[in-house]
């Protein structure tokens, strides 16, 4: 490798998410000069997802070769066929939608690009509930957190005021400050929802702006922030850390440039980073600290694949830990067919949250809460593609002109649950598929156990009781995990904590051994939180982390 | 070889040519869609109803097909579930689906689901491809209820009831 080969930085971040984001931008406003790697490209919202073309709804958020990271699935488990009518997943189109006898894998939803997974999230930005960082302590299940809420408030507070964050202050989440933008109104079908309801609604926290920001407008309630939004008004990392990062002069932003391992070396420290910037092409990065920020998929697939005589069990794998105790997106949804118009495809994805169960011991005889939302557009029923394929049977003329009368009725409530760890949930390195480079592909291991799947019961149950109070109670489509691995939000692989034994990195995202290593991603997660979306706090550790790597700098440890 | 020798040969030759037609005739598989047949199957999902235009008015076929040149494997499978209503048809009626009114079409189509029910996922598929494209016609897609492509006009009007109720 000769010299132009080489880089250096004072601190290497690679994943461009909210956790490498809010990162790079905390340690660049204080002056620290940054390298940001990202595997993926770099998105123009305008140019990429423009969502004016008549056949929008074909397209899902766009994946130009190389924004989606290749994985497999190990074997999942055998269904309880008991259990099938009351958790399979169907809809009016297409029938039964797995007819096999064993839990697919369909897919581990992300992006890779600037921005990460933000890019194609719907904006909710939630604050963990309080009592879920001491779960262990609590209910004697998974891991307490090394830092309580009090700890991480600040930094909560703090990433809302930078994102833009719209909502309401809810009272099982104390607040130093005031959301800094009004919540967003609910859309008419969400009133509807509130006013027939007996469970407690409230307006979702969300990164989308409520009126405009830093040059960013107000959102015009199109409903298709999972494809991409084109006019940046929904906060996702790439418009705003990164946008305002960028301005500082500090960061130098690499897109397309992917960490393929990093060099450990004596000391307990890391030495190098090793990047590829096209075919045949690497780069040796030096800098006085590294940060991990891919998510909890790839963060311990590269983390296991720069294994060498100083890190034979893999980087930070001292403990045995990097891949275990993952967490996923335990979901359900339900879909039924409200008999008055509401104009549900119009609005925001999910603008009215519930978080009466949120609280771990909230469900009755179960340990691990849930929330609810009402999610009728992040379900794709803001077209007539999706009424049509899935929320009608046959086809035809009658087919098509009950579609144009029943069309913006469907309602649909969303549910996640608390994951908790299991010893069959795992990241592990696939024995046999590689990627480009040769290395090994990572491997998804997921196991429900028996209350992952009473959390899940109770889930469905009190989503089809909500449609009913609604009045929706024709249901048409319901999906959920019992049959099917679907993730956006994965935890836990790098888990922070006190003891070096039982986690990978300690309260401050560092490694226990290598102390020029850090993680700043909701691989860290010691427990999941009862279905809160992990963005906001990936960002708010983000930023703590920066203030204690820039101190470390100042300390030129 | 002696003439009579072959003159007895000739009715067994011809039998077996025979044979092996009718195999290959039961074994070969197209490639591609029968352009005829995609347009009667399109236009019997979406026939011409009042302001509804039919799929053929659409070109929906050409769409396909040009859809089908990036998936050849769905192209054959499509192919396959066309070739094979077409044959259902020629037994039940002596003639070929794209011969038969709407109603006989939409009759053989049902009889066929219930008959074969392996085709029944190619079937979705077809189905699930067809409703993108047709619904993603402006033509379409403008008699639905307060309905437009989320960008640029977005719906300001979330908060309100649905402006046709």
């Amino acid at each position: 490798m000769s010299k132009r080969d080489e880089l250096e930085a004072d601190v290497i971040i690679v994943g461009s998410g909210p956790g490498g984001g809010s990162l790079a931008w905390g340690l660049c406003t204080m002056g620290v000069r940054v390298l940001l790697l990202e595997a993926g490209p770099a998105f123009v919202p305008s140019r990429d997802y423009p969502q004016t073309a008549s056949d929008w709804e074909r397209h899902e958020f766009p994946h130009p070769k190389g924004s989606r990271g290749r994985y497999t699935f190990a074997p999942l488990q055998a269904l309880d066929g008991s259990l099938r009518k009351e958790l399979g997943s169907w809809n009016a189109g297409q029938g039964p939608l797995n007819r096999s006898g064993y839990r697919s894998g369909w897919r581990y939803h992300h992006v890779r690009g600037v921005g990460g997974s933000t890019l194609h999230f719907i904006g909710e930005a939630h604050r963990l509930h309080p009592r879920a960082f001491r779960i262990r302590t609590e209910h004697g299940i998974g891991a307490d957190w090394p830092i309580d809420y009090q700890a991480l408030e600040p930094w909560y507070a703090k990433a809302e005021a930078l994102i833009g964050v719209a909502g309401e202050e809810e009272p099982s989440r104390p607040r130093s400050s005031p959301f800094p933008m009004p919540a967003h109104a609910p859309g008419y079908a969400a009133q509807r929802l509130r006013n027939a309801s007996s469970l407690n609604w409230h307006p979702n926290s969300l990164a989308v702006l409520s009126r405009p920001f830093q040059g960013r407008p107000a959102c015009n309630y199109c409903s298709a922030c999972n494809r991409g939004c084109p006019r940046t008004d929904k906060g996702s990392t790439d418009v705003t850390f990164i946008r305002q990062a960028l301005a500082s002069g500090r960061l130098t932003l690499m897109p397309q440039t992917e960490a393929v391992s990093l060099v450990a070396g004596p000391s307990d420290r890391v030495a190098a980073l090793i990047a590829s910037t096209g075919k045949n092409k690497y780069k040796r990065i030096q800098g006085r600290f590294y940060v991990i920020a891919c998510g909890a998929v790839e963060t311990p697939r590269l983390l296991l694949l720069s294994a060498n005589n100083h890190a034979p069990r893999g980087l930070a794998n001292e403990s045995g830990q990097v891949g275990r105790n993952f967490m996923e997106t335990i979901f359900w949804k339900s879909t039924g067919l409200h008999p008055h118009s509401l104009g549900s495809h119009r609005g925001l994805p999910a603008d009215l949250v519930c978080w009466d169960f949120n609280a771990p011991d909230a469900i009755p005889n179960v340990i691990g809460g849930c929330r609810f939302t009402h999610s009728t557009a992040e379900g794709g029923f803001n077209g007539p593609i999706a009424h049509a394929t899935r929320a009608l049977a046959g086809w035809g003329a009658r087919h098509r002109r009950q579609l144009q009368k029943e069309f913006g009725h469907l309602l649909s409530i969303g549910a996640i649950g608390e994951s908790l760890p299991h010893p069959d949930s795992r990241i592990t390195l696939d024995p046999k598929r590689k990627d480009a480079f040769g290395r090994p592909l990572a491997r998804i291991h997921s196991h429900l156990d028996k209350m992952a799947i009473e959390r899940l019961r109770f889930m469905a149950r009190k989503s089809r009781e909500i449609l009913q109070e609604v009045g929706a109670e024709e249901l048409r489509e319901e999906y959920g995990s019992y049959d099917f691995f679907s993730s956006t939000h994965v935890f836990g692989t790098a888990r922070m904590g006190l003891d070096p034994e039982t986690s990978v990195v300690n309260a401050d995202g560092r490694s226990h051994r290598w102390t020029n290593l850090y993680i700043s991603d909701a691989s860290v997660f010691p427990s999941s939180g009862g279905g809160e979306s992990p963005s906001l706090t990936i960002a708010a550790l983000g930023l703590r982390m920066a203030r204690h790597i820039a101190d470390r700098l100042m300390r030129r440890e | 070889m002696k003439r009579r020798t072959l003159l007895l040969l000739a009715p067994a030759s011809a039998a077996i040519a025979a044979g092996f037609w009718r195999l290959k005739d039961l074994l070969w598989q197209p490639n591609t869609p029968d352009a005829v047949l995609l347009t009667a199957f399109l236009d019997t999902l979406f026939p011409a109803d009042g302001e509804w235009p039919a799929a053929s008015a659409l070109d929906m076929e050409k769409e396909l097909e040009r859809s089908f040149a990036h998936r050849p494997h769905q192209a054959k499978k499509v192919a396959r579930l066309l070739e094979v209503l077409d044959r259902h048809s020629r037994q039940m009626t002596n003639l070929g689906f794209a011969h038969h009114s709407l109603e006989e079409r939409e009759r053989l189509i049902e009889t066929l689901l219930e008959e074969k029910g392996d085709l029944a996922m190619s079937f979705v598929g077809l189905r699930a491809l067809a409703f993108q494209i047709y619904y993603s016609h402006p033509t379409v897609w403008s008699s639905l209820p307060d309905y437009h492509p989320p960008q640029p006009l977005g719906y300001p009007d979330y908060q309100q009831p649905p402006a046709h109720v």
